[in-house]
């Protein structure tokens, strides 16, 4: 296989991996703290790309201060989609099948606002309006600005987000909820503020996984829901409550649908087109194999800095 | 003084009444057992004080405030705490990270301060110390590095009875402390509970199957039996009570 291909197929596995990474973070936050498989984390992703498109059509050429606005935008309607929603539905002790098909729902209907949205103002297929410049060329590798943007963004906010998890007191909360939610109320913990925090979080990670999707590809309304099977895959995965285990599984995930393509159209002649049942493949052979995903030999959150300070 | 009173506290599932016109006192400072059969609404009842599930009547008054109308984790700041029959632990969790889960007012828990560890660094660690002081008197500081699925049935017993103390308590309910644990092992945690009260001048109420040792820790029991307080008194009155034995042993 040409060294270039193969190279070309890696460095996407690395910007989409790290993009699914940030998705699925936000669906196992919600997945792990709230118990909620929230299917509408699709709609903030799209959302996060429409708001970053709409901005650089406004003008706004700061991607910096893009992305700081998608967090806040998505972040919102999160917040608001559970206190209108998920809230009021919890109230009455419903089963999970309820909550699922009730963030069905509530995805459709974002989806399809966008749809009408978008249709009104002709963004169909927009590409955020982001300059392409190359800032690294060699025989083999073109490694463009959005490149530099995308992977580290991801990788930082990835980083903030387990420091965050493992070393603050909220983060305790957040993994004591995620572990035993009867016991964390019993023990203090604050289960709503937690909540609207998860929320916080959750959407606007989303949003801005979704801005960066919108300056590395094209985007219509119907992106995150196409992406969020991926996504779906990245979590299973990852043991569905596990976030560790969840950034592997969007590597693994961004690996197989890029470089593994690659390789299976190279060798065996496998069409392209095949790309989207990659994610269903993965999902179904954790779930019949390994149910619980990457997690087990990478479980374990360690306090390390306060071991330090007590233990001499 | 008594610290908890329950006045005429019923909780019905369905048809069925768990709990029915309970009423009860527990003094400051004592420790209390609460016995009767499987089934007689022993856990219920600490589910009612708790607020796990809410009181259908009655009123529940915590140093003389009514609490039956506040939230579990409402209860837990007033310095009520409470344990689960099975190991309740936070399993994914450090044995540390399980006993400063519970402690109060922690700065960092804010979102708004949680990035900025300066904040409360001072405070972590001051608890951190204070968890290693007690692990270390209930024998498995060594541990508390270790997930807390990893301890033995019995060790997690202890660091339960640990964690609730973190969280400052005044009252502790505890259900079954000794539940699947040796009985040396329970022997010591009955000790450590002793202890407790003599040092930190805490009050208890234990739900327990073991008698024998129970008899030997607590000032008075209460009997429950079908979802109603049978009787009370003090362990050599129980013991020698023929409608008790009758329940408890068939006699």
């Amino acid at each position: 296989m040409p060294t270039v291909l193969l190279i070309d197929s890696l460095v996407r596995s690395l910007q989409v991996g790290s993009l699914y990474a940030l998705m699925a973070l936000g669906l196992t936050l919600t997945l792990a703290v709230v118990k909620l498989p929230n299917f509408a984390h699709a709609e903030l992703i799209t959302l996060g790309a429409y708001v970053a498109l709409v901005a650089s059509f406004w003008g706004l050429n700061n991607l910096l201060a893009m992305l700081v606005l998608c967090f806040i935008v998505t972040a919102a309607v999160a917040v608001l989609s559970y206190k209108a929603v998920y809230k009021p539905l919890e109230r009455r002790k419903p089963s999970i099948y309820t909550m699922i098909l009730a963030s069905f729902a509530l995805g459709l209907i974002l989806r399809y606002v966008l749809f009408l949205l978008v249709d009104r103002f002709d963004f169909f297929d927009k590409r955020i309006k982001i300059p392409l410049e190359i800032w690294y060329q060699s025989k083999t590798m073109i490694l463009t600005n959005i490149f530099f943007w995308v992977v580290p963004t991801s990788l930082i906010l990835i980083i903030l987000l387990s420091l965050l998890l493992n070393y603050t007191n909220l983060g305790r909360e957040m993994r004591a909820l995620a572990d035993n939610r009867a016991l964390a109320r019993v023990q203090g913990v604050q289960v709503e503020r937690v909540y609207y925090f998860t929320w916080i979080l959750a959407g606007g990670l989303a949003g801005v996984a979704g801005a960066l999707w919108g300056i590395y590809t094209s985007i219509n309304p119907l992106t995150g829901w196409l992406a969020i099977l991926s996504v779906f895959a990245a979590t299973v995965l990852g043991g569905m409550t596990s976030f560790v285990g969840t950034i592997l599984g969007a590597y693994v995930v961004g690996l197989s649908e890029n470089f593994v393509m690659q390789l299976l159209n190279h060798y065996l002649g496998l069409d392209f087109s095949f790309k989207p049942a990659i994610p269903f493949i993965i999902i179904i052979l954790v779930l019949l194999f390994r149910p619980q995903g990457l997690t087990g030999f990478m479980d374990g959150f360690r306090t390390r800095a306060i071991r330090r300070q007590t233990n001499p | 003084m008594s610290l908890l009173t329950l006045e005429h506290v019923t909780k019905s599932f369905g048809n069925l009444r768990a709990v029915h016109d309970v009423s009860l006192e527990i003094p400051k400072g004592k420790i209390i057992g609460l016995i009767g059969p499987n089934g007689s609404g022993k856990s219920t009842l600490l589910n009612v004080i708790s607020a796990l599930n809410p009181a259908d009547s009655g009123r529940i008054l915590f140093e003389g405030e009514e609490i039956s109308k506040r939230s579990t984790d409402e209860i837990f700041g007033l310095g009520l705490v409470r344990s689960f029959q099975d190991p309740s632990l936070f399993f994914k969790m450090t044995v540390l990270d399980n006993s400063l889960l519970p402690v109060k007012q922690q700065q960092g828990e804010k979102p708004w301060r949680a990035p900025f560890h300066h904040l409360w660094r001072k405070q972590e660690a001051a608890a951190a110390l204070e968890s290693s002081r007690l692990l270390e008197q209930l024998l498995i500081r060594k541990h508390y590095d270790a997930l807390a699925s990893d301890l033995s049935g019995g060790q997690m017993k202890l660091l339960e009875l640990g964690r609730s103390l973190m969280g400052n308590p005044k009252l502790l309910l505890l259900d079954e402390p000794t539940a699947g644990v040796a009985p040396k092992l329970a022997y010591t945690i009955f000790e450590n509970i002793a202890q407790m009260r003599e040092n930190l001048g805490l009050t208890f109420l234990i739900v327990e199957h073991r008698l024998e040792i129970l008899f030997d820790f607590v000032d008075s029991l209460y009997v429950m039996h079908m979802g109603q307080v049978l009787t009370e008194g003090s362990p050599a009155e129980i013991s020698a009570n023929s409608a008790v034995r009758e329940i408890y042993f068939g006699e």
